[in-house]
């Protein structure tokens, strides 16, 4: 895995375990690979996968089962909020990018075209 | 657990350490950073107790100083001890033999991992074998403390992956870990901390992730700038 250099490592791990649930590599209700596993797999310190998965335990999307390990949510509605709120970030990310060049005219439509580019992201 | 104290070595009149002092604890893993010639392979040296630092020194783990700290401590640097028609079965029957420690189930386990050939004559081993081999009979030991000089040195890319994954993959959660390298870049996503050398001083001992958040700089870049600004600000 690349990380880029101005960002925590463990906030760009969690961003990626995010996107395995999002895209469902990881299912709702089912088991991700252990800490160490993820470690060898992505080549970071055990404390910083860790790390990670508080953040998706903190946000609701991981569930830890004592002595059996971490689980995928099984609430869709976790999935769906952190869905939008990805897609509110993202269109947020876009806006600020643009918004400096753009008329107050074209601002309905760059919110639309901002939301359209993010929907073509998602599979 | 390491404690260091007030750590000085001078050699033929040459100080090469001068005081430093730092303590790390067990679980957790800490990159040694510092330009070639600041001390980095005596500080290993002295912390195995392969040579003796000046009077009023301390070198401690688990609370433990003198002798007795060999057992501690887990530090392979080299195979020259070995004989020209020693093979790798040869050394790993040595280390068995050498050390109670030893963990044979985990030796044959890395051997696997890093397709290590136990009947090759260590003579004929390429320089990324001998990487391979030092780090897996280092990481095999059941200690406390582990010392790993360079262990990317002179070797591939994927050789260097693999030789990460064995670390994360086998080293005892609760180890203490000090890991010397020129590989910052690769090596930040894997350490928990960095301890910088220069001049035979510690320039820095800092959390990696807290170099990322409070700083907003990568290891390298965090490694560079304090150089410079030790420099007065001369590269």
């Amino acid at each position: 895995m690349e990380f880029s250099s101005n960002q925590p490592i463990y906030l760009q791990v969690a961003t990626w375990l995010e996107q395995q649930i999002m895209e469902g590599t990881y299912q709702a209700g089912r088991k991700i690979p252990g800490v160490r596993d993820l470690a060898v797999t992505l080549i970071v310190s055990t404390r910083t996968v860790q790390n990670a998965i508080n953040q998706l335990v903190e946000n609701g999307l991981v569930v830890t089962k004592r002595g059996q390990g971490n689980f995928v949510t099984e609430d869709p509605t976790k999935i769906s909020i952190i869905k939008a709120d990805k897609k509110i970030d993202m269109t947020k990310q876009y806006i600020d990018n643009v918004i400096h060049v753009a008329q107050v005219n074209e601002i309905p439509e760059l919110v639309a075209h901002a939301i359209a580019k993010y929907e073509e992201t998602q599979p | 657990m390491l404690q260091v104290n007030n750590l000085h070595y001078t050699k033929s009149r040459h100080v090469i350490l001068r005081g430093l002092s730092f303590t790390i604890p067990e679980n957790r893993t800490v990159a040694l950073l510092g330009e070639n010639g600041v001390g980095k392979t005596t500080l290993m040296r002295l912390i195995a107790g392969l040579i003796e630092p000046n009077p009023h020194s301390d070198i401690m783990i688990d609370g433990v100083m003198g002798a007795t700290i060999k057992s501690k401590l887990s530090y392979v640097s080299t195979l020259s001890w070995t004989n020209n028609y020693d093979r790798v079965s040869d050394v790993v029957a040595y280390f068995k033999m050498g050390y109670p420690d030893f963990n044979e189930d985990r030796m044959e386990e890395l051997i696997k991992f890093m397709r290590i050939d136990r009947s090759r004559r260590i003579a004929k081993l390429s320089t990324g074998m001998i990487e391979k081999l030092l780090i897996a009979l280092t990481i095999s030991r059941d200690t406390s403390v582990y010392l790993l000089d360079e262990p990317f040195g002179g070797v591939d890319v994927l050789a260097r992956k693999k030789i990460m994954q064995s670390l994360l993959h086998w080293l005892p959660e609760d180890a203490t870990v000090l890991v010397s390298t020129h590989y910052i870049q690769e090596i930040e996503s894997l350490v928990d901390d960095a301890l910088i050398l220069k001049d035979g001083r510690l320039l820095a001992y800092q959390s990696v992730e807290n170099i990322r958040q409070t700083e907003g700089l990568s290891l390298e870049q965090y490694y560079t700038q304090l150089y410079i600004e030790d420099n007065g600000g001369r590269e």
